[in-house]
């Protein structure tokens, strides 16, 4: 059996990313895509198409909500816009990877000292 | 977003989501056309840099999907594609499913028809029989006299209407054979409350109620026999009681009840003004339809009330009489009830044997398959996931289990309906319907719970390294497994014990029936009945002298070796009791009144039906009429009332209808004669010669033949229609036969409880042996270094043997116990056996025990046979 999730670094970091864009504005698939892309520097590998089975998540348990629009480029797009309770998520998720990261930066210095 | 929506809205979503992934790979073919890539290679970069469309396009559609159901569908065909692989594990599942529910579906069928399904009437509930008893007679339900009814109809509150009826056969004439067809007297009133409409014509109005009105009814049957039915019947005429009747009405086939409606002809019930008045008359039926909301035990207690109000202004009529309401439908049951439900319980059990031994093999499959579920639990299947696939494995043998059943219960209905005694009520609506359709589904699901519910929880529980390895087998190993199949085994082992216990007492006491010395010969002996209906007999020596003449022509006839006849058939239901006094003093209590039976029997009859005359003589020609009264007593009469059977010459009257007691002398003792109950004492009775009678409506004569008794029947009738051709000739029977049928409960008990304990039994045994076959072939490597060890092949016979014979006795103790507490359910059906017998108790137990040793005896001969060097090796 597939687990979708396993694709990403670990469970919900790209979900983490998409919610994080959302914030300052709304996007569509293949904007985020570039988005992500961009900002992590190319460090992340990611196919573009994981983006889509992420953002059906969203969806369905309304962190995101998606309308068809038209883009800058004039084209027919899907636009992503965060929700109140998708917002409230993304600051849940970003407290508890900050401590979780801090907890990794903490046990990889003990261990260089 | 609710499931409910999601299911509606999940086909927008996935055409939003294809539209979306196709226009974000465009706005990147664009884009890279844009930075100068050739068209061609554009598509395919922008392809590669999405990842593989039709996989992630999955991913997100599965996002929406309503896994549990969807899945199941995938589960289904797994689950069958897996039993067909084994279909040798599928097969014996199945068919031991089927067994156990088509056992159950079968005997439903009959608790149904019998004791569930509603009367075919509407408001069925609100119909009951009211009745009376009698401190006097030792019965359960007689009639109620026309002015009590009027009285009730006054003063009760809580019955919408109170309908009077008589059972009352006719004569049926002028086609063929002189026929008596039974039926019933009604009033206007009682189709309207039974809530049934006439097919054709119509029913009774008051205007049928008069002296002279020759309206009559037909049932459906005797409409389509006697008038092939014929739409135009309305009018026709036929002959009853030598009158002619005109037909007004044709009812609808009525699923059969033992009850007025199961007559095929109705007329009009015109009561003469001596019924009208005379207070001591209980001899009507009353169906009585109870007022809506209102509870028959409320009905019961004004009746009561009424009852001691009517005994004490009219004691001479009403003394010790109590009124009995009855919901219709117990009423028409009778005692039919408790036999069916000892049935029930007995193919319950049957099917509790048959889950523990399926549960079992579930068990033995799932230990067999545990790489399979150590390698799907190792690829991400979740525990949930393997005991769902369990459970899809389970209920799809037991449905299959259940089709097969259905099937079985289709086929083997009609043998059930033949093995159970013909007067069980509603017998004949038996059938295969819906109902019994679900009921079996009912049981296949519940039988997959029982069988598959705890060898899943087991099976899935995986250790995932333990069970991959391939040396998993060993000593040790699902020590849960071992210990579920060996309560399985001591749990089977202890139903079945019960089973064969129920069976066997209900068997021994059939057995013991058929021994009671019925104090007469019942071979080579036929009975038949005439009646002597007041239209053409109206004198009683009319029909004395009617018995005589046949009686004689027929001693002529080759092949007759005696010939008689009585007012009271022995063997039957009806008895005739009367008053009676002694001249002397006697030893028993001068209680008033003193009743016995009576019957009164033409010459001979002692003889014919072989009951020993223990002192002085039979009837002869010579007691006459007109000379004073002679009775032959039975031995508990005279030992009763004499304390002696020298009674020969002491004077007795019988049936003071005078003031004055008619003195006669006892000539003759007879041996008792026990017929109905064979349970009961042996009653005092009185015979007086047919020919002192004052009345008889009819008479059963009977004949002793050389020949088989049927082939002179023809012979008989011939002499009888001789003298009278429109005389009908009913109930010709063996008395081999009649004696059948009264033992038809007892018989087809034994019968039935025989076939399910035996079912029982068996599956018990298969399990056992299933068990201990498996538990040696666990143990061939244990088995194999005990020899290489050097125990010797008889120590490890013994060692399986001794494993198995503790299990069967855990299981026949615990059986025991439980049948103990159980059989007395049984008591009042048993005849000449204790519910608790020891002898019973201790030989089913020593035969199980004994045959469940056999069972082990083979996989033990197989441990035996293990070769230390191939059991070593074979890990």
């Amino acid at each position: 059996m597939r687990k979708p999730e396993q694709r990403d670094l670990f469970p919900g970091a790209l979900e983490m990313m998409i919610l994080r864009t959302l914030r300052k504005q709304p996007l569509h698939g293949y904007a985020l895509a570039k988005h992500i892309k961009h900002v992590s520097n190319d460090l992340l590998q990611i196919e573009e198409g994981s983006l889509y089975p992420a953002l059906q998540r969203l969806l369905k348990a309304e962190l995101v909500k998606a309308e068809w629009g038209i883009s800058s480029t004039n084209r027919r797009v899907r636009i992503y816009k965060l929700t109140a309770s998708g917002a409230k998520h993304l600051q849940r998720e970003i407290s508890r990877f900050e401590q979780m990261f801090e907890g990794i930066t903490r046990v990889l210095a003990a261990i260089k000292s | 977003m609710s499931w409910l929506a999601q299911l509606f809205s999940r086909r927008r979503i996935y055409s939003d989501l294809s539209a979306e992934i196709r226009e974000h790979l465009d706005e990147r073919v664009e884009e890279l056309i844009a930075e100068g890539m050739p068209k061609k290679d554009a598509a395919a970069a922008a392809r590669r840099e999405f990842g593989n469309v039709t996989l992630i396009a999955e991913d997100s559609r599965e996002v929406w999907r309503w896994r549990s159901i969807e899945n199941f569908g995938i589960d289904v065909r797994y689950g069958l594609r897996s039993l067909r692989r084994s279909p040798g594990f599928t097969t014996v599942v199945v068919l031991t499913l089927a067994l156990g529910i088509g056992a159950n579906s079968a005997i439903f069928s009959v608790i149904d028809a019998v004791l569930l399904r509603l009367l075919p009437f509407p408001n069925a509930s609100q119909l009951a029989d009211l009745g009376a008893r009698s401190t006097l007679f030792d019965f359960e339900q007689l009639g109620v006299s026309l002015p009590d009814i009027a009285d009730i109809r006054v003063s009760s509150t809580s019955f919408s209407n109170l309908t009077p009826y008589q059972l009352s056969s006719k004569e049926m004439t002028g086609n063929g054979k002189p026929e008596r067809i039974e039926g019933a007297d009604i009033s206007e009133d009682f189709f309207p409350d039974l809530g049934i409409k006439p097919l054709l014509g119509r029913t009774f109005v008051s205007s049928d109620m008069q002296p002279g009105s020759h309206a009559v009814i037909l049932s459906h049957s005797l409409w389509r026999d006697r008038f092939g039915g014929d739409p135009k019947a309305i009018g026709k005429t036929l002959r009853l009681d030598g009158e002619t009747y005109t037909v007004i009405g044709v009812m609808p086939g009525f699923s059969s009840t033992d009850f007025a409606t199961d007559g095929k002809v109705w007329a009009a019930f015109i009561p003469t003004q001596e019924q009208l008045t005379a207070r001591q008359n209980h001899y009507f039926n009353v169906l009585a339809r109870l007022k809506p909301h209102t509870d028959i035990t409320q009905a019961q207690q004004e009746l009561d009330t009424i009852a001691s109000r009517l005994a004490n202004a009219y004691p001479d009529a009403d003394k010790g009489w109590s009124f009995r309401a009855t919901p219709l439908r117990k009423y028409l049951l009778g005692d039919a009830q408790k036999p069916l439900l000892v049935l029930f319980c007995s193919v319950g059990f049957v099917l509790l044997i048959a889950c523990a031994n399926v549960s079992n093999l579930f068990l033995s499959r799932g230990w067999a398959r545990r790489r399979e579920f150590a390698i799907r639990t190792a690829i991400g299947a979740t525990r949930g996931a393997l005991l769902r696939q369990l459970a899809v494995e389970s209920v799809l043998v037991a449905l299959m289990g259940g089709v097969c059943a259905f099937f079985m219960a289709l086929w083997t209905v009609r043998g059930i309906r033949a093995i159970l005694p013909p007067d069980i009520p509603r017998i004949q609506d038996i059938r295969i319907d819906s109902e019994v359709g679900w009921f079996t589904l009912g049981a296949a699901l519940l039988a997959a719970l029982l069988s598959g519910f705890v060898p899943a929880l087991l099976s899935s529980r995986q250790d995932v390294s333990a069970a991959i390895k391939e040396g998993g087998a060993g000593a040790g190993s699902g020590r849960g497994h071992n210990f579920l199949r060996q309560m399985l085994v001591v749990v089977e082992v202890a139903l079945a014990i019960v089973l064969v216990i129920g069976a066997t007492l209900a068997m021994q006491s059939f057995a013991r029936i058929l021994r009671v010395d019925p104090g007469f010969r019942p071979d080579h002996l036929i009975t038949m009945r005439i009646d002597f209906p007041e239209f053409r007999f109206a004198k009683v020596d009319q029909s004395v002298h009617f018995v005589q003449q046949v009686l004689e022509n027929s001693r002529a006839i080759p092949g007759v070796e005696a010939a008689s006849a009585g007012i009271v058939f022995p063997l039957g239901d009806a008895v005739a009791e009367s008053t009676f006094d002694t001249e002397e003093p006697t030893s028993d209590t001068k209680s008033e009144p003193r009743m016995a039976r009576m019957n009164r029997v033409e010459p001979d009859f002692f003889r014919t039906f072989g009951i020993p005359l223990l002192a002085g003589r039979d009837f002869n020609t010579g007691d006459r009429k007109e000379k004073s009264p002679v009775f032959i007593v039975n031995e508990a009469f005279a030992r009763k009332v004499f304390g002696s059977v020298n009674v020969v010459g002491k004077r007795l009257s019988a049936l003071r209808e005078k003031k004055e007691p008619v003195w006669g002398e006892i000539v003759g003792v007879a041996g008792n004669v026990r017929a109905l109950d064979p349970g009961a004492e042996a009653k005092p009775e009185i015979y007086g010669p047919f020919v002192q009678t004052h009345q008889a409506d009819g008479v059963f004569m009977v004949f002793r033949t050389k020949p088989d008794p049927l082939a002179i029947v023809a012979a008989i009738e011939d002499r009888i229609w001789a003298l009278d051709k429109d005389r009908p000739v009913t109930s010709v029977k063996t008395i081999e036969k009649q004696m059948e049928e009264n033992n038809g409960v007892p018989r087809s008990q034994s019968v039935l409880l025989g076939i399910f304990g035996g079912l029982g039994f068996a599956l018990a045994i298969v399990g056992v042996y299933g068990v201990m076959s498996y538990v040696v072939s666990q143990q061939t490597r244990e088995i194999g270094i005990r020899m290489a060890l050097g125990a010797d092949r008889q120590k490890v016979l013994r060692m399986v043997i001794v494993h198995g014979l503790k299990l069967t006795l855990t299981g026949v103790v615990i059986g025991v116990g439980v049948s103990l507490a159980l059989t007395r359910f049984m008591r009042s059906q048993l005849f000449g056996v204790s519910a608790n017998d020891p002898v019973t108790f201790g030989g089913v137990a020593i035969l199980l025990v004994v045959v469940a040793v056999a069972a082990c005896f083979i996989p033990a001969q197989r441990a035996m046979r293990v070769d230390p060097m191939v059991a070593l090796r074979y890990e």
